[in-house]
């Protein structure tokens, strides 16, 4: 086949390169298939298993937004779609490389730069960043050095984002009911000997500017056994009815209803949301354990010397992530974003960008979806002309002649170990059960 | 003879049950639940119009739907199926349109109705309202497709999909 394969994919068909398999990559590779009769699709993701955040990011207790895996998964079964895993753009194979083998390439590849906290103890034992403690409890083969000591009784998370609010949630749900998630079994075993019953939120700003959903606080104030506090002075009685605020009102809404409904009582696990701290330091006694946060009032952004001390155990930054072009030569990058006009970075080279690695790291699937539909129409829109100029695109089939030595997962590679894992996973009762190396996970992918 | 309004209320009530703290597998219930209700439904109309002598229940209704470049696509569609149903069994083809399956978790099945046919509907349900929260291009008249149900009222109606791409959250 692929003999013949060579001889289909001369230049009557376009052949379109995606960096990245998360919700983006197969937005841009579903818009592209549909409405183009002939293009070819490759796919390249640095891990050996796809879809990115939904697999590593999303939380084990929120299965339903994973259901988008299924269109994908279908997506994936098309003779023009070629799924390569475990080639790292960048070091592997450049995109330099890549635009000049392809007559599209779409950046897709998520924000993946941790954002420091930037203060003084910021390194100390038990400070983590939300990469980190999601990545550790989802499995995520980069993050499972992660050492969490969750012997302490209380956890301070900087930010109020839903990042933040997963994390917290993780920390104060009890693990009978993440048992048969996929979470890994370590995680889950290592939470379930947890000791923190104490979750400060620790927000830079007020209410009217929290990041997360009212959805998101729910899950968190609707579990029982939990009592919540929320500095209720802060929640001011100005609802704005103006739509595009409307996700901020029902939140405000909803933190007034739980701000009067809960005292402190003598609960098992409390959750205290603070607003207007900016993290000042963390402080950590001699062998380095944190031992408390020290925060600055910040009211109307305007700094005071008022410090306030939360003493903790744990320290979680939630500030979000950056995105960081792949090749800054190429892709032309300010304040935070790629450049681009409907997802066209450069035009010569026939360089689009979709998702987070173009606006930043935020959104839902609904926006990811919406960027890859706009970028994808972009791309098939200036296919006529691509295939002019850039006349010897030759694909996957040129572009292997850099990838020797790699060990390449398939999509058929992913679906071996994709029921690998329901298999483990059925034997603990489990959804699936995640094999946490890359080494191992290779190996799988070939039997 | 079992009336149209207390199948209503029944399939209400199951929707109010399956409706707290959902996890996944109790929203996958949910949906099976759903299913379940419109074809039980479906069967015990098709029993009415049977026995009951010269009236015939209508099951079938006509609905126009407005994809997002525009383009109308007008089709026969069962009542108590909800417009996400309409969509997968008509084969409408609409890109990335209820990519969570029904089950809440996504707002990609955002629909826009008319005010007249808007002002008819039941209030959404909470979940439902924390999706449309974060929908791109949202109106006052917006719903989620996949928890609206089709009635004989809406026989003729016109839903729109919105065309805007940005989002509509940017404070």
């Amino acid at each position: 086949t692929y003999a013949q394969r060579r001889f289909q994919s001369s230049n009557t068909n376009p052949q379109i390169c995606i960096v990245g398999s998360g919700p983006a990559g197969f937005g841009v590779a579903q818009f592209i298939l549909k409405n183009h009769p002939s293009a070819q699709v490759d796919m390249f993701e640095k891990l050996p298993v796809p879809f990115g955040l939904i697999r590593y990011g999303v939380s084990p207790d929120h299965q339903d937004v994973k259901n988008c895996i299924n269109g994908y998964t279908k997506t994936a079964s098309s003779n023009r779609f070629s799924f390569h895993g475990n080639v790292d753009v960048g070091k592997d194979v450049t995109l330099v490389q890549l635009c000049s083998n392809y007559h599209a390439v779409v950046l897709c590849h998520g924000a993946q730069e941790e954002r420091r906290l930037g203060i003084n103890g910021q390194d100390s034992r038990n400070v983590f960043t939300s990469s980190q403690f999601v990545g550790w409890y989802n499995g995520n083969p980069s993050y499972q050095n992660v050492d969490i000591d969750l012997s302490g009784n209380t956890a301070v998370i900087i930010g109020v984002g839903n990042v933040a609010l997963d994390c917290a949630r993780m920390l104060l749900k009890p693990t009978k009911m993440l048992e048969d998630t996929d979470i890994t079994s370590s995680a889950c075993n290592k939470l379930s000997t947890s000791n923190i019953n104490r979750v400060h939120l620790v927000g830079r700003r007020g209410p009217m500017q929290m990041a997360c959903t009212r959805k998101e606080l729910s899950e968190i104030t609707d579990l029982e056994g939990i009592s919540k506090k929320l500095n209720y002075i802060f929640i001011c009685n100005n609802c704005l009815t103006d739509l595009k605020r409307r996700k901020q009102q029902r939140l405000i809404k909803y933190l007034k209803k739980v701000a009067k409904v809960s005292p402190l009582s003598n609960s098992e696990k409390q959750l205290f949301v603070e607003y207007l701290l900016t993290p000042h330091s963390v402080m950590s006694d001699d062998d380095g354990s944190v031992t408390g946060g020290d925060n600055v009032y910040d009211p109307d952004i305007i700094p005071t010397d008022e410090t306030h001390h939360i003493p903790c155990q744990l320290v979680l930054s939630c500030i979000g992530n950056d995105n960081k072009p792949l090749d800054s030569r190429l892709v032309p990058f300010s304040s935070g974003k790629i450049d681009h006009i409907g997802g066209r970075v450069n035009a010569e080279l026939g360089l689009y960008a979709s998702g987070w690695c173009r606006d930043g790291a935020q959104g839902v699937l609904a926006d990811s979806s919406n960027s890859s539909m706009e970028t994808a129409a972009t791309v098939l829109g200036d296919i006529e002309d691509l295939m002019q100029r850039k006349s010897n695109c030759n694909g996957h089939n040129s572009v292997f002649n850099f990838l020797n030595e790699k060990d390449i997962v398939s999509w058929k590679g992913w679906t071996t170990i994709d029921q690998h894992e329901i298999n483990q996973g059925k034997k603990l009762g489990k959804i699936r059960e995640k094999v946490l190396s890359v080494n191992e996970l290779i190996e799988i992918s070939k039997t | 003879m079992i009336s149209r309004k207390c199948i209503g209320l029944y399939a209400s009530m199951l929707k109010s049950l399956s409706r707290t703290q959902c996890s996944g597998v109790a929203r996958m219930h949910q949906q099976v639940k759903r299913s379940e209700v419109s074809a039980l439904c479906r069967s015990l109309l098709r029993v009415r119009t049977f026995h009951s002598s010269p009236i015939v229940a209508q099951d079938k209704i006509t609905i126009n739907l407005i994809d997002r470049k525009g383009k109308k696509h007008t089709v026969q569609a069962n009542i108590d199926d909800t417009i996400l149903d309409v969509v997968l069994d008509k084969e409408l083809n609409f890109e990335s349109f209820g990519v969570c399956e029904g089950t809440v978790s996504c707002s990609t099945c955002h629909v826009v109705f008319s005010e007249d046919v808007y002002s008819k509907l039941e209030e959404p349900l909470m979940d439902e309202m924390d999706m449309l929260d974060l929908a791109c291009g949202l109106t006052e008249t917006s719903r989620l497709g996949c928890q609206v149900y089709l009635t004989e009222e809406m026989d003729g109606m016109t839903v729109t999909l919105p065309r805007e791409i940005t989002d509509a959250r940017e404070i």
